[in-house]
């Protein structure tokens, strides 16, 4: 028995502080918003009674809930991961080639990840502005300068259903670069034996690449996927610096919010966030599960 | 625009129930609303109230409905010279009315410096702690000695409109005078989708629910 002490206790005794601060701060707090999720909780003063699922039904037939925000955060998870992980391929695939100063265009790459969501929005907010004639700015003076001014845009501000996937072209700006180096890593990764053996056997580069490259990179896309789409669903900053209040790019995080702290509608508030939870953990618990699975496997 | 169209009797009677939000006449306000709408940028109607001055001085717009601050920014921000560079007009159905709020500081029970907070509060309300403050905001005070001399401009027409005894005073929504913060972050909601859907009916529908549910 004390053998069995010495051997873990010192690790779990290094490990304690952290362990505790997790068990308060993210499973106790998230109990604590489940908890409020079935209460009345209404105002500033707390309601501690206990109303069953009466707040996520209320949301089902919520109106800015099922019409605007869920299609919304839906739309934006699509184009944002997709983009993001395209992008974020290609340009992993043009440096894994060997370019001269590969450092620098990896770092000028992934720069745009160290700049808050907020900077980026207020950024973007003026280069994606939908004025026109002499009020005309950024992106747009640009494509009218260049002859494209066809192409003049209205973005986020948009009357269309798809103006919240403008909002993933900053988001993918700050993060392609970020799944350009988990794609690299993992290009990188590859036996260079593994890609000789193919060329011997008199394979093509677009054969080497799809049958052994293409395979091994499976595990970087999938934790790039899980990465991005709960990125995506909890993001919040992006839009608020960037049109608050707009119904058009209004996410279940934004409702979220301003219903709670406005309004002081804390218990739908709770329900929003307790359903934001549980659509991350239907991409990360897979994840988990997978990785585990491989990882036993081994 | 419910102001203008249902007069300022009934608008009051939107926020203490007497005016029913799915009546005939609220819905034909909010078809007038409506065309107003049509003639109107509504893919900014999230931007805030500056931009849309901003569009007035450029003369890219006509007019902005705005309140007694909008004075402030013309005038000291942007040097503009109230007759010359700007004028203003009550807002359609809305002569003889105004449509006040208040800033207003809270004194919290169990305040850390009572006497300090006191103290401030006291030279805030004092005629001339309102005549060094207001001026330069674009407001005016309620108070009745203040000194008529130092409000100029169009502060001077606001203050007449507002000491006259014929003028009816109702409440702003938007700064919360005659909605708590629960109705009016619903209202918040619906106008959202108003903006979108253009559907009086069912707006009435959602605030009257909303009133009920938040009373």
């Amino acid at each position: 028995m004390m053998r069995r002490i010495r051997a873990w206790g010192p690790g779990l005794v290094l490990i304690l502080p952290s362990l505790i601060a997790l068990a308060v701060f993210v499973y106790g707090f998230l109990g604590w918003n489940i908890r409020v999720s079935l209460s009345s909780w209404r105002g500033l003063a707390p309601a501690h009674d206990f109303v069953g699922l009466r707040n996520y039904i209320a949301l089902f037939s919520d109106q800015r809930f099922t019409e605007f925000d869920v299609p919304n955060i839906a739309i934006f998870t699509l184009v944002f991961v997709a983009g993001s992980l395209a992008i974020g391929f290609v340009m992993a695939l043009l440096l894994d080639r060997g370019v001269t100063g590969e450092n620098a265009f990896r770092s000028v790459y992934l720069f745009p990840m160290a700049i808050s969501f907020i900077a980026t929005a207020i950024i973007w907010r003026w280069l994606m502005d939908n004025g026109s004639g002499e009020s005309e700015t950024g992106i747009n003076k640009l494509l009218a300068g260049a002859g494209l001014g066809a192409l003049h845009s209205d973005w986020f501000k948009s009357g269309s259903r798809w103006a919240i996937a403008a909002i993933a072209l900053p988001a993918g700006w700050s993060l392609s670069g970020y799944v350009m180096s988990l794609f690299l890593a993992g290009m990188r990764g590859v036996p260079e034996e593994l890609r000789e053996a193919a060329r011997v056997d008199g394979a093509s580069e677009p054969r080497v690449f799809w049958h052994v490259v293409r395979p091994m990179l499976l595990p970087v896309m999938m934790s790039a996927v899980v990465i991005l789409t709960h990125i995506s669903l909890k993001t919040f900053d992006l839009f608020y610096a960037m049109d608050q209040k707009n119904i058009k790019i209004d996410t279940p995080a934004l409702y979220m919010w301003f219903t709670t702290f406005d309004g002081g509608f804390y218990a739908r508030g709770a329900a929003i966030a307790t359903l934001l939870l549980l659509g991350v953990a239907t991409v990360i618990v897979p994840y988990i599960w997978y990785s585990v699975r491989v990882e036993r496997r081994r | 625009m419910l102001l203008g169209e249902l007069g300022p009797d009934k608008y009051t009677g939107l926020w203490t129930g007497k005016t029913d939000w799915k009546s005939a006449e609220v819905t034909a306000a909010l078809d007038t609303f409506n065309k107003v709408l049509a003639a109107s940028d509504i893919k900014s109607s999230a931007a805030d109230w500056q931009p849309a001055a901003d569009r007035v001085i450029d003369g890219a717009a006509v007019y902005t409905v705005m309140g007694d601050w909008l004075d402030g920014y013309l005038g000291r921000a942007k040097k503009l010279t109230f007759k010359t560079d700007y004028d203003v007009a009550a807002s359609p159905g809305s002569s003889g009315v105004y449509d006040f709020l208040s800033d207003s500081f809270t004194l919290p029970i169990g305040a850390k410096h009572r006497a300090a907070a006191e103290k401030w509060l006291t030279e805030c309300g004092s005629v001339q702690g309102q005549d060094l403050f207001n001026p330069q905001k674009g407001s005016i005070p309620a108070r009745t000695d203040a000194d008529k001399a130092k409000y100029q401009n169009y502060l001077a027409t606001a203050l007449k409109d507002w000491q006259d005894p014929a003028t009816k005073i109702v409440g702003s929504l938007t700064h919360g005078v005659v909605a708590n913060n629960a109705f009016g972050s619903e209202i918040d909601t619906a106008l959202g989708i108003f903006v979108q859907k253009r559907d009086p009916a069912a707006f009435g529908a959602a605030i009257a629910k909303a009133y009920a549910d938040t009373k």
